[in-house]
């Protein structure tokens, strides 16, 4: 015969029939069980408080950076000159945050005519963009020519209730000709989901 | 501009970026770095921090000496321009096709 345990939160009412007591309200504090995986599971505590798991949170941050002024000679080889940079908390104690991210990059190039000249910039390893001045001697100046590109990144993840910081180098490279590179700004703008 | 201006060139939504330091690195150049919450990033291994007013003043002579170079490098465009030009007339070729040989952007003296 099979036996039906029944725990406190269950009484017998003065009929005879069985009642489940839940208490709405328990006070407010951190989730008191295990983190779910997989499931929305409802719990009832010793006071017959009732329960659900805690709810998806999104965070944001943002940062920016800038360097250079003196006009630097664009390398043969890519070679990182700034690094996009950004520490990201994630907003959930309970769940591993996925993290997106924003990784926008603008680098002022110097591009003299008559030697076929040129240059380009990397984030995170990915070209960007190559820049050529294919005009004569005598032609015309690049100067201070420049292209505000964006990098997404969705790959990253925070585990619950801890932080990461997420990187991004920024190289030049592909120089010939006499390129110069100037100021280099760039920004980041992160977007952490978790619970989703 | 003031500390809370974003720079030049970049705009967005990076005038909420509340926290900003400023620096200069090894190679003579300076930056600078904002934040929507402090250390959340940092600066180059090589900087050195320094004020906004530092930062304000050594960017504006970093950019008045490109402002030179390029100025210089126009310069002896022009000076290039003008002697291929004289040239081209003293061997009898036509103003207007001499103009156009020596380079004379349109509509330029």
């Amino acid at each position: 015969m099979p036996q039906v345990c029944v725990g406190p939160e269950f009484t017998v009412d003065p009929n005879g029939r069985l009642r489940l007591d839940l208490c709405g309200g328990p006070a407010e504090q951190a989730w008191p069980y295990a983190c779910p995986t997989s499931s929305n599971p409802l719990r009832i505590d010793p006071n017959c408080g009732l329960w659900v798991p805690p709810y998806a949170k999104a965070g944001r941050a943002s940062a920016s950076g800038t360097s250079g002024g003196a006009l630097v000679t664009v390398p043969a080889g890519f070679t990182e000159v700034a690094q996009a940079e950004i520490e990201v908390q994630n907003p959930s104690d309970c769940y591993t945050a996925i993290v997106v991210q924003w990784i926008q990059v603008d680098v002022d190039f110097y591009l003299p005519p008559g030697t076929d000249s040129r240059a380009g910039f990397r984030i995170n390893g990915n070209s960007m963009m190559a820049l050529e001045n294919s005009s004569p001697a005598g032609g015309t100046q690049e100067t201070g020519v420049h292209w505000d590109l964006h990098q997404t990144l969705v790959s990253g993840t925070i585990p619950a209730g801890g932080s990461n910081t997420f990187t991004s180098p920024i190289d030049v490279g592909s120089g010939q000709g006499g390129a110069q590179y100037g100021e280099i700004r760039w920004q980041m703008r992160v977007l952490a989901l978790a619970g989703l | 501009m003031d500390d809370t201006t974003p720079p030049e060139g970049f705009r967005g939504d990076r005038a909420a970026l509340e926290h900003v330091r400023y620096f200069r690195t090894g190679t003579g150049s300076v930056g600078e770095v904002a934040e929507s919450a402090a250390g959340i990033s940092s600066l180059p291994d090589d900087a050195v921090e320094i004020t906004a007013r530092q930062y304000r003043r050594e960017l504006a002579g970093l950019r008045a000496g490109t402002e030179r170079l390029l100025a210089d490098l126009r310069a002896q465009d022009e000076e290039r321009i003008r002697g291929d030009h004289e040239a081209l007339r003293a061997a009898g070729i036509p103003e207007g096709l001499a103009r156009r040989l020596a380079g004379y952007p349109a509509g330029e003296e």
